[in-house]
């Protein structure tokens, strides 16, 4: 038994007497982790709350209480997230004309195609867990857009060639227009589904949801454009996705003021009630 | 196995304790709150008398942890809350309070802002019961939710100050009341910890929930949090070795 092992113990389980042979043996050679035991055994009095305090807030409570119905389970969410992806990616296609399928070579295709659908999923998983508080992440939600964001960048470079001589156009402007306007085609369902949430922290939210739209618009973007230039399908396709998460991030931060104000003028009422 | 008694594998011996409140504070909280003494202690029916409570004011920490087998009722009245029973929110209220009011102090918020930023947890938790998915644990759906109006509180607060112009100094804080041969108290020791190490810290040993739920609170993974609380409790070996050297080298002059 070492110093690392009564950690061990501590972080999975509570320290409290009586402890076995092997812990007091450790504990009467070593003083650091005594003291440490012996520290964290030690708990000031209390803070309780006041009577009073909690009376209000319970009055307050009371005062607007209603049945509410559960958030239904986090697959039937995810479901309708991917069904709304599913479509507004094939209307786009369907009216746009899928020319890119005729000149990807299979490699290309899979490479793209397949790191679309796999960061969508995951992003969808990520936004359903964020719905309900403390769900479990498997990624943290902090990283995942950032990570998306590289991911798909590092694909397209390598499975796509860089021209030399590339030019912002009037190409690039076309793509970028279609893609948004299929984004915000896609943000609205997603919007709809997504307002039953939580959304504890509605920037992070925000830029989640503005990513998943915008990758609608670049996959819907992967299946029309035939333009296979890397610098393209960077600026003009993911740039897309790069430009819902922005502007998500920002939505997310003006809803998040106006919900913390909201809050703030439930308890000056509550305040006055008393 | 006992009701008042559960063991957890060779090791442990934890005897189920709501927080550390003393026998007069629970008896207060249920006659506040009647609904409350249905939840706190085993078996106990509201109204809950003291005694029916096992209370040990120097049990430390230890005891949280088993603090949390007796919130196996939180979950059915978290249902009827949702399901707008009038008792639901004082039973609620009174047994998961305290403990929230502790997680707010031990992140260094005065006792005026733990009072707010509870009252503001409540409110947020009544505008979002209808997320809490029946069958699921309520604790770190509690936690996520404290969590989350502290950092917003603490974010509010920064900007505030740093508008303020400072005119006079503030008093200094009462000094936290220690036990045992002056050996630093679980509120005092943590106070040094980096933010993130004190919040693992506190809601693993105040709250008294798992690994596990702990990294669904803070939306992180397991072994982000186990990580911290590894680091949390080295530092805290350093501190107070620290701290026995300076007492040491004092005696000695």
């Amino acid at each position: 038994m070492n110093c690392r092992d009564i950690d061990g113990m501590l972080v999975e389980t509570s320290m409290a007497p009586p402890f076995s042979t092997e812990v007091e043996d450790h504990l009467r050679g070593c003083a650091r982790c005594r003291e440490l035991v012996r520290a964290l055994g030690t708990s000031a009095p209390a803070d309780q709350p006041l009577p009073a305090a909690l009376r209000q807030i319970e009055s307050g409570i009371v005062a607007d209480l209603h049945p509410v119905q559960p958030m239904p389970p986090g697959r039937y969410i995810f479901a309708a997230l991917a069904a709304i992806f599913a479509c507004v990616v094939a209307v786009g296609v369907y009216r746009l004309g899928a020319f890119a399928l005729a000149v990807m070579s299979p490699l290309q295709a899979g490479v793209i195609w397949g790191t679309l659908a796999i960061c969508a999923a995951l992003l969808g998983y990520s936004l359903v867990q964020q719905m309900a508080p403390g769900s479990r992440h498997w990624i943290s939600p902090r990283l995942l857009p950032i990570g998306i964001t590289v991911t798909l960048a590092l694909a397209i470079a390598v499975v796509f060639p860089f021209q030399q001589e590339w030019n912002f156009g009037a190409r690039d402007w076309a793509c970028i227009r279609t893609g948004v306007s299929l984004g915000v085609i896609a943000a609205v369902p997603f919007w709809l589904v997504l307002r039953r949430g939580a959304n504890l922290s509605p920037a992070m939210t925000g830029a989640a949801s503005g990513l998943l739209a915008g990758l609608v618009g670049t996959s819907a973007l992967e299946i029309h454009c035939p333009n296979l230039d890397a610098w393209h399908i960077l600026v003009a396709h993911l740039g897309v996705a790069v430009l819902g998460a922005t502007v998500g991030f920002f939505a997310g931060m003006v809803v998040g003021a106006r919900n913390i104000r909201a809050v703030w003028s439930s308890i000056q009422r509550a305040d006055k009630r008393a | 196995m006992s009701a008042a008694t559960a063991n957890y594998g060779k090791h442990f011996s934890i005897k189920p304790f709501p927080f550390n409140t003393t026998s007069t504070d629970q008896a207060r909280m249920v006659r506040e709150h009647p609904a409350a003494g249905k939840i706190l202690g085993d078996g106990v029916t509201s109204p809950a008398p003291a005694a029916n409570f096992k209370v040990e004011m120097e049990c430390g920490l230890g005891e949280n942890v088993g603090s949390r087998h007796n919130f196996v009722d939180v979950d059915r009245w978290m249902e009827r809350y949702q399901q707008a029973d009038p008792e639901a929110p004082a039973a609620l209220i009174g047994a998961l309070s305290p403990a929230l009011l502790r997680f707010f102090r031990s992140q260094a918020a005065s006792a005026e802002q733990a009072d707010d930023l509870l009252q503001e947890t409540w409110l947020r938790i009544h505008r979002v019961r209808h997320t809490y998915r029946p069958g699921e644990p309520v604790l770190p759906w509690i936690y996520a939710i404290a969590r989350r109006v502290r950092i917003d509180a603490y974010r509010r607060m920064r900007r505030i100050t740093a508008h303020e112009i400072t005119m006079a100094e503030p008093p200094e804080p009462p000094p936290r009341v220690e036990h045992r041969d002056m050996v630093p108290c679980f509120d005092t020791l943590i106070a040094a910890l980096p933010d993130a190490q004190r919040e693992v810290l506190t809601i693993l040993k105040v709250g008294g929930l798992s690994l596990e739920e702990v990294a669904c609170a803070t939306s992180s993974t397991v072994g982000a949090v186990k990580q911290k609380a590894h680091r949390a409790y080295e530092r805290l070996r350093q501190l107070l070795q620290a701290g026995a050297e300076r007492e040491q080298e004092g005696g000695a002059l």
